[in-house]
């Protein structure tokens, strides 16, 4: 209250900082003009691809600063054990909000696989 | 079952005609073109079949690593249409994932739908998208106190704690839904999307409000005044407003269904 009351932020228009992913991706999986084409492809529910980026993004800027490069071979989080994940996303410090998140992917994939039937792991 | 193609369509957005500017380069770094289809143009790039088409998008639809630069790829040639087309013309972008067989398959689809893709052109024609996002910065109370002298006390505070929090969480949505009607009352259109989770938004800060506003090139004057305005009712209580755009109209670009207010 004994500041200057702030103003509107503008953020993220190209440059110097691209856009958000994550309204990227809100907008562009989410919204705009349907059209039923000739070749439909189902989508995850793009809940479940955000936070499956944020798990991949957290994890290379973590394994980045350790020296690590295994995305070099597989990119994707899952593929590694889930000690050396949670290595890697908490570096010791956040482990709740990261256990939680885990949980929710766990339970989304769930719901996805049983939507889907089974299918492979991994991506 | 068709044999496989070459290449692919991916089909990133309706525009008025064939005649405007087109970004020197598409998703993976593919030639964009204009397919007339009359009254209308689509804007497309012929991708790799093997690694864009269905079987693609199947196995990787749910890679991250994968989507990002498609996402990012068709986001750009739309915010590039949006741009060099500022007055005259109108972009309305077609959602993930467009893909076709090849350009028959794509005039088979659309061309039906002339009518309706125009209507869709002149709402949004001379308007850009603004998102307006309400992030808690400071939800705390700040009063100090003397630590409890006894258990009796120690609950009686808590219990009291949790009605301020409750009274100051009814007093906040007040406060933001205020600030949402006074900033749509200066926008054509609006609409409320579901706040991002922090795992998507990758923030720590609650998103309370996450919405989207078409706003006319010509009326953005009154809106940033909405949006100030709004921000100095909000920040106070330790809210702070967030605004991104002009997008392409992604949220208003919808056919048919949907009677959306004006």
């Amino acid at each position: 209250m004994s500041q200057q009351p702030q103003g509107p932020v503008f953020v993220g228009n190209r440059q110097p900082q691209p856009q958000s992913l994550a309204d990227v991706l809100e907008r562009v999986l989410d919204k705009g003009i349907v059209i039923v084409g000739d070749i439909q492809v189902r989508l995850l529910d793009i809940e479940l691809l955000t936070i499956k980026l944020r798990l991949m993004v957290a994890s290379v800027e973590r394994a980045k600063e350790m020296g690590i490069n295994w995305w070099e071979g597989d990119p994707f989080v899952s593929s590694l054990e889930e000690e050396d994940r949670r290595a890697l996303l908490n570096g010791g410090d956040s482990t709740e909000r990261h256990d939680e998140l885990e949980q929710r992917l766990t339970r989304l994939e769930e719901q996805v696989g049983r939507q889907e039937g089974a299918h492979e792991s991994g991506c | 079952m068709s044999p496989a193609a070459e290449t692919v369509l991916h089909t990133y957005g309706v525009v008025d005609d064939a005649s405007g500017q087109l970004p020197a380069h598409g998703i993976a770094g593919a030639p964009v073109v204009t397919l007339d289809l009359g009254n209308v143009a689509v804007v497309v790039s012929p991708l790799d079949a093997d690694d864009y088409g269905t079987e693609a998008w199947e196995r990787h639809g749910q890679d991250p690593a994968w989507l990002e630069p498609v996402a990012r790829g068709h986001h750009e040639v739309l915010q590039y249409l949006c741009e060099s087309r500022d007055r005259l013309g109108a972009v309305a972008p077609l959602r993930l994932p467009g893909i076709y067989r090849d350009e028959a398959a794509v005039r088979a689809a659309l061309s039906g739908r002339v009518e309706e893709l125009r209507r869709v052109l002149d709402v949004v024609r001379g308007h850009g998208e603004w998102g307006v996002k309400v992030f808690l910065v400071d939800g705390t109370a700040k009063s100090e106190e003397p630590p409890a002298s006894s258990g009796r006390e120690y609950l009686m505070r808590k219990s009291a704690e949790s009605q301020d929090r409750e009274r100051a969480r009814r007093h906040r949505q007040d406060l933001v839904r205020g600030a949402y009607e006074k900033i749509a009352a200066a926008a054509a259109r609006s609409l409320v999307n579901a706040p991002q989770d922090a795992a998507l938004s990758g923030r720590k800060e609650p998103m309370l409000l996450n919405s989207a506003h078409l706003v006319a090139d010509a009326a953005k004057g009154p809106f940033f005044e909405a949006l100030e305005e709004a921000s100095h009712q909000l920040d106070p209580d330790g809210m702070t407003i967030e605004v991104s755009g002009p997008w392409p109209p992604y949220n208003f670009a919808t056919l048919g269904s949907g009677p959306e207010a004006s």
